[in-house]
């Protein structure tokens, strides 16, 4: 099981290497619009990558434990293999390093070293 | 009824008490030694049990930085290489707790740490050892589930 989870691994680590080198470019899009997305979404971020869509979104959930749901909110990132429509055709597995590619693609698509440069040349 | 009586006599003589004590004193100290081994195993369960989810919960935090400083590699080696060793030095703490399989993977992705020179060339085995560092945090944190399902 860890042999083929570390296949997963590999894959998306390769995916963050891509990204931070800038390799790989990813757009932002509002969520709005979007259907089959698991849990509360505000952001959704795409790119494409060898004919592939890669969708990948920050998913918030108060998951419900006895009666009530509890208070806070658990967030998970989720990359998924779109097709041309837009549909959802593979999500995959969670592990952590998705939550690195999703910060790897937040600071690209915010821009943050752009402004960080310019801010320290200015 | 006769026989019986020569029998455990020849049995109870002090030849044959000696070699009972001797089998019974070895027995003895096997089984001191099993005691003593499953009491070790037990104390580093118990460590673990206490320990481990803090530790995981900041090997997590470490590798998230480790990754941020990944976005700019060139202008981050100094501090990529500062959170690395703490990341060692959290690996080691996690390794005197851990036996078999996960404390092999620690000890694997250790040696790729102590061996990794942060160096503007070397960007492409600090990426690895980054990678690496993900995988073990997945299986200390399956490792600590396991140990949830013992309880």
């Amino acid at each position: 099981m860890s042999t083929e989870r570390n296949k997963w691994i590999d894959a998306v680590g390769k995916l963050i290497t891509l990204t931070q080198k800038r390799k790989l470019g990813w757009r932002s899009y509002s969520s709005e619009g979007y259907s089959g997305l698991s849990g509360v979404v505000d952001v959704i971020y795409q790119a494409d990558y060898n004919g592939k869509t890669l969708r990948l979104y920050e998913s918030k959930s108060r998951p419900e434990r006895g009666m009530f749901p509890v208070s806070e909110w658990e967030r998970e990132a989720v990359l998924d293999l779109v097709d041309s429509t837009g549909l959802s055709i593979w999500t995959f597995p969670h592990t952590e390093a998705t939550e690195h590619l999703l910060s790897a693609v937040k600071y690209q698509v915010a821009g943050v070293g752009e402004f960080l440069e310019e801010l320290l040349t200015a | 009824m006769h026989g019986l009586i020569l029998s455990l006599e020849s049995l109870l003589n002090w030849d044959s008490f000696s070699k009972i004590a001797s089998v019974s004193s070895i027995a003895s100290l096997l089984v001191t030694i099993w005691v003593l081994f499953e009491t070790r195993k037990l104390r580093a369960l118990y460590k673990l049990r206490v320990r481990g989810p803090v530790l995981i919960k900041d090997l997590h935090k470490m590798a998230s930085n480790l990754s941020g400083y990944l976005n700019d590699y060139s202008d981050s080696t100094i501090r990529i290489a500062e959170e690395l060793g703490k990341i060692g030095g959290k690996l080691n703490s996690l390794q005197t707790k851990l036996s078999g399989n996960p404390k092999n993977a620690v000890k694997r992705v250790r040696g790729y740490i102590d061996r990794c020179e942060v160096k503007s060339e070397n960007e492409e085995q600090v990426r690895r050892v980054h990678i690496e560092i993900i995988k073990v945090i997945e299986e200390l944190k399956d490792h600590q589930k396991d140990l949830d399902w013992e309880k």
